[in-house]
């Protein structure tokens, strides 16, 4: 308003001058640039120089144009940037009037334009006199970006028009100030160094223990899905059995180093630790060992019981300490693998053994899991290699997992697998395809240190399956064991040497003995039983621990349930005696399967046996059944010309036995039950002897080994006993070993009726998982009574009487007359699972007497001659005389005394008022 | 926690630092044994890797520190079965000694020429005792204790006197290192 009113005082004339003036110099509408504050986000920096643009000033004519003075002071105030307000200052502080401002003359006000503080622009710039370039810095709004703006340069004064563009302009002023400012760039870095994760195990352990056969407690037997208690279920158990073999196959990093963190063995074996404690090695074995470890490729050829399997197991562990292997495989016919398994845990304990067998699921599991060895069969490699090699399509990543391909046809998706998880459920991402997933290729893939290949005969044919299996598998230290003499066996030698060592024989070299036997020489030991004579004691035992056939663990674990069963329905009138009848059916089923007469124990028999009869050597067998093992494993024996040696022979017919064995060659095994063995027999022609079973009295065994381990025997005796794994046997064995200081002290002659002396009666039902049964008070009281009334009826009330308790027990009875009856009194019969039952029954009532060992001689007559009768029952009401007792272990009968009589009286409600009329 | 010395019972310990295989690391390992070098318990830590800055400015500080501080104290609180002693095979790791119940004794074999020059320690100014071996089976040994624990070194001598008939105590740190290198060829953690 004021400007306006200026102006409109202003004369016609100068009016009229301001008109001309602006139309031929027109003023130019200034940029004022005026810094603000500037504020940089540098924390403790220091800027050393901010350029301040040159403004400039606004021209005016000569007529309109404050004094120079006020000129410079007017920049003087811009430059003060305390001044905010030109128009207002200018007016009040300059001398000059300005013009008024009309419609077609307005003063120009200069604008002032704020800039913004963020974003603001930097723009470096060179004044364009080619005589001054000095750099300008210019600092921008983003809006002045693209417009022309008049530059004085502070230098030369250089007036030039410059527009801005975007391309040129530095965003962050902070940024450049770093640039161009000595700016110190503070880095900081961790100078501290972290605690590291720690790894490891504690390797004490309590004693060893090899677990027991299947173990449910009772306390907390539960129920399980199949409806029956854990312990009583078979499925069940075999799931437990598995389980438990799959959780012993788990093997970590610390377990495989475990073996270089041993002491060493010392060159010549002679440190005090080198060997397990009871288990040192002969002199001739050292040698044995030497020779291992120093050949790659070798082959054991020492006779049969001279220890080939420990020498070869401990020249393993020489290795495994000096780091020059880490794993390897043990190949060995099925018959003695658990007994591999068994040798490496007494020798060698620190490796870690995975025995590679079972379903193919188990299997491949098992090559999986990470050992120092795995120990399988001929057949079972054969059968996974064939296996892996048809399967192409998993490739193994480099990080350790595994690729496949969805089994879906329309899919056909690859995959990508963790190599830690096997057996798992898998679903296509893609089509959603439901598979499982198992890797089978592994054991082709597989790399070995070592390989052992136990009775190498066995890859003796080239073209077999079994020897192109084996010679698939590459290995850095190949052994074979046998103690067959194959010198004089070329083309076996050659076979088995083309695995062993590639190259060394050709089969054209089977007519030139001499030369194959110059060839093999540095790679083949063999030491005779002769040759190691001197250092060998004159009797050695060792215990061969085998694996039930599937036909007899089936029939074992139906006879063990059964057994249970009937122990349980006794209940507190169970005896010792009903569990030794048990134990003793369990045993027999160990020895042979009822039905097909399968036998573990005798396929190990009969690979021994062919050993030791190519060796000229000859072997006894004994056993306690002669009735239930002996005489159905005599057959299989023919090959060896067996004779057989019982009770039942004549004394002549056991003279000319025991002649034949002696003098006949060609007789190389004597059958023996080892009660008749134990006669003062002298068989020291036999050099090996096999206990086909053993009782719990040592004595008794240590009879039988006499025979042949007494004076006139020139060899060391070889004394094997054969158990099986995972059953009874082995229950009763790990009692004994506790217990073996308790035999120390009994006398000899132990028999069953001091029994209780060696095993408690808890101990005895414990072995079926039972408590012992209690009498209790009113049981014991109420068989008083009974035990009195029995003692009161006549001996044709007693048979009555037993032939009502039976008819209660479900049999159908029938007494016969009491003449012509060949001693029978009752003939029982009853239908079960297993067929019919027939019993033959005889009755002596004798209620304060005592029942002698005739009439069960007489009765076990009568049955053996009445092949239908399945057992025949003693029963008195009285006792049975230790002669008697004995006569009936392992024989078809059974002995009821008169206590249990009355207890089974009560058991099944007979009433005497009723059946005794 | 107390330390086993109860006769026959008795544990060794026996505690080292290793470098890894690529050398751009540490390993420290403890393992334990019965009196006659049976292992009882193994540990060891995962690779410590000092940065190319660490390494000038720890100096030769560095493997003591680790080896001390970072790996060794740990180990011996992690170990269950708790040794009666304690053996090492590098001088610096005396200093574990602050920290541990039982006595810790420093071994090499007598005879090995110190590089005094580039050492400040330590062993040049350790008090020694020197062992035969009984049998002369194995070659002398010369031990030494931490500087503040003099008393160590006498109870060490008995037991180490005689475990000497047998066992070589410098041998189950030949076995370590094997076991180390074994390690880190089977799993990437400890390389």
């Amino acid at each position: 308003m004021g400007d306006t009113m200026l102006l409109n005082n202003t004369k016609f004339l100068e009016r009229t001058k301001l008109k001309l003036v602006s139309k031929v110099f027109p003023f130019k509408r200034t940029e004022i640039l005026l810094l603000d504050k500037l504020e940089i986000g540098l924390k403790k920096a220091k800027i050393n120089q901010i350029s301040i643009p040159f403004i400039s000033l606004p021209q005016i004519t000569p007529d309109f144009c404050p004094d120079r003075p006020e000129v410079i002071k007017l920049k003087a105030l811009l430059e003060n940037r305390g001044v905010e307000d030109l128009t207002l200052w200018l007016r009040e502080h300059l001398p000059i009037s300005l013009p008024q401002i009309t419609s077609d003359f307005c003063i120009v006000k200069p604008e002032l334009i704020e800039l913004k503080i963020i974003p603001s622009y930097i723009q470096i710039i060179t004044c364009q006199n080619t005589q001054c370039l000095q750099k300008l810095r210019l600092r921008l709004d983003e809006e002045l970006i693209g417009r022309q703006l008049e530059i004085t340069c502070p230098t030369c004064r250089h007036m030039f028009v410059y527009s801005p563009t975007k391309d040129e302009l530095i965003e962050d002023l902070t940024t450049w100030l770093k640039e161009h400012l000595s700016y110190p760039e503070i880095e900081s870095f961790s100078v501290l160094l972290n605690t590291p994760r720690k790894a490891g195990k504690s390797y004490q352990q309590g004693e060893a223990e090899y677990k027991q056969a299947t173990l449910f407690k009772l306390d907390g037997d539960e129920d399980c899905i199949h409806g029956l208690k854990k312990s009583w279920c078979a499925i069940c158990i075999q799931k437990e059995r598995q389980e438990r073999e799959r959780t012993s196959s788990h093997v970590d990093l610390f377990d495989l180093i475990l073996p270089l963190l041993q002491p060493p063995l010392g060159k010549n074996f002679d440190s005090p630790i080198a060997f397990p404690l009871g288990k040192e090695l002969y002199p001739f074995q050292c040698i044995g060992v030497k020779f291992l470890t120093e050949h790659e490729r070798a082959l054991l050829g020492d006779e049969m019981g001279l220890g080939k399997t420990q020498q070869a197991i401990t020249a393993l562990r020489f290795l495994f300490r000096m780091g020059k292997i880490t794993n390897g495989l043990i190949i060995c016919p099925r018959s003695i693998l658990t007994h591999w398994e068994r040798t490496l845990w007494d020798w060698a304990p620190e490796l870690r053994v995975i025995k590679v067998r079972g379903q193919k699921e188990q299997r491949q599991i098992s090559w999986n899991c990470s050992a120092h060895i795995y120990l399988t069969t001929y057949e079972t490699l054969r059968q996974d290699l064939d296996g892996s090699l048809k399967n192409t399509d998993t490739i193994i990543n480099s990080d350790g997992s595994y690729s496949i391909t969805c089994p879906n046809d329309g899919c056909s998706e690859r995959l990508r697998i963790d190599k830690e998880i096997f057996g798992i459920q898998v679903q296509c991402p893609t089509c959603n395809h439901l598979f499982t997933y198992t890797p089978a290729e592994d054991i082709a893939r597989k790399q070995f240190d070592f390989i052992i290949l136990d009775e190498i005969q066995k890859i003796k044919n080239p073209g077999a399956a079994i020897t192109k299996a084996v010679r698939q598998i590459n290995a850095s230290y190949r052994w074979g064991l046998s103690g067959t003499p194959l010198e004089n066996r070329l083309e076996e030698l050659i076979s088995i040497f083309a695995y062993l060592k590639p190259g060394l024989l050709h089969y054209d070299y089977v007519t030139r003995p001499l030369k194959v036997k110059e060839a093999i020489k540095p790679y083949f030991l063999r030491r005779r039983k002769t040759d190691a004579l001197p250092e060998l004691p004159e009797k050695i035992c060792e215990e061969v621990w085998l694996e039930l056939s599937p036909v007899q663990r089936e029939a074992y674990d139906k006879a063990f349930y059964e057994s249970k069963v009937y122990l349980e329905e006794l209940g507190e009138y169970g005896t010792i005696q009903h569990a030794l009848a048990q134990i003793t059916k369990l045993k027999q089923i160990c020895n042979l399967d009822p039905v097909t007469k399968e036998s573990c124990k005798l396929e190990y028999l009969l690979d021994k046996l062919e050993e030791i009869s190519e060796q000229d050597d000859k072997a006894l067998v004994f056993s306690q059944y002669p009735e239930k093992t002996l005489k159905f494993i005599e057959p299989e024996l023919k090959q060896f010309n067996t004779l057989v040696y019982h009770g039942s022979l004549s004394d002549s017919q056991r003279d000319e036995i025991v002649k034949k064995f002696q003098e006949d060659e060609q007789s190389k095994v004597l059958l023996m039950s080892v009660k008749a063995g134990g006669l003062g027999l002298t068989l020291t022609r036999a050099n090996f002897v096999f206990h086909f079973d053993l009782w719990w009295n040592p004595s008794v065994a240590v009879q039988a080994e006499d025979r042949a381990h007494r004076i006139g025997q020139e060899k060391t005796v070889f004394v094997t006993s054969l158990f099986t794994v995972d059953t009874i046997e082995e229950r009763i064995q790990n009692i004994l070993k506790r217990k073996r200081e308790l035999f120390k002290s009994v006398i000899d002659g132990l028999s069953d009726t001091n029994l209780s002396k060696v095993l408690t009666e808890e101990e005895l039902f414990g072995l079926f998982n039972l408590q012992k049964p209690k009498l209790t008070a009113k049981s014991m009281s109420r068989g008083g009574s009974t035990i009195g009334l029995l003692s009161q009826i006549l001996p044709k009330q007693f048979e009555r009487l037993i032939a009502g308790l039976y008819e209660k027990m479900g049999y159908q009875v029938k007494l016969t007359p009491q003449t012509k009856d060949q001693g029978i009194d009752i003939h029982a019969k009853r239908l079960s699972e297993t067929g019919t039952e027939y019993l033959a029954i005889q009755c002596k009532h004798y209620p304060n007497g005592v029942v002698g060992v005739e009439h069960a001689r007489s009765l076990y007559g009568v049955i053996q001659g009445q092949p239908s009768i399945t057992k025949g029952v003693l029963v008195t009401s009285g006792e049975f005389s230790k002669e008697c007792k004995d006569f009936a272990n392992g024989k078809r009968i059974e002995l009821f005394n008169g206590n249990y009589v009355c207890g089974l009286l009560e058991k099944h409600g007979v009433s005497f008022s009723e059946r005794i009329r | 926690m107390e330390s086993n010395s109860e006769g026959e019972n008795m544990l060794l310990g026996f505690l080292s630092l290793y470098e890894t295989s690529s050398k751009d690391g540490y390993l420290g390992a403890i393992l334990v044994t019965d009196l006659q070098g049976i292992p009882q318990e193994f540990r060891c830590t995962h690779p410590v890797k000092p940065t190319t800055i660490q390494k000038p400015l720890y100096g030769d500080t560095l493997e003591p520190y680790i080896g001390v501080n970072l790996c060794g104290i740990p180990l011996i609180k992690s170990i269950q079965n708790k040794p009666s002693i304690i053996v090492v095979n590098k001088d610096f790791l005396l200093g574990v000694r602050v920290s541990s119940p039982c006595p810790v004794i420093f071994i090499r074999r007598a005879g090995e020429a110190i590089d005094i020059k580039s050492s400040d320690s330590s062993e040049t100014a350790l008090k020694r005792e020197r062992i035969d071996c009984p049998t002369g089976k194995f070659q002398p040994i010369v031990c030494a204790s931490h500087p503040d624990y003099d008393d160590d070194i006498m109870s060490a001598k008995e037991t180490l006197g005689k475990i000497f008939n047998y066992l070589d105590p410098l041998e189950p740190f030949e076995r370590m290192a094997k076991a180390i290198e074994l390690l880190s060829e089977q799993d990437k953690r400890f390389q």
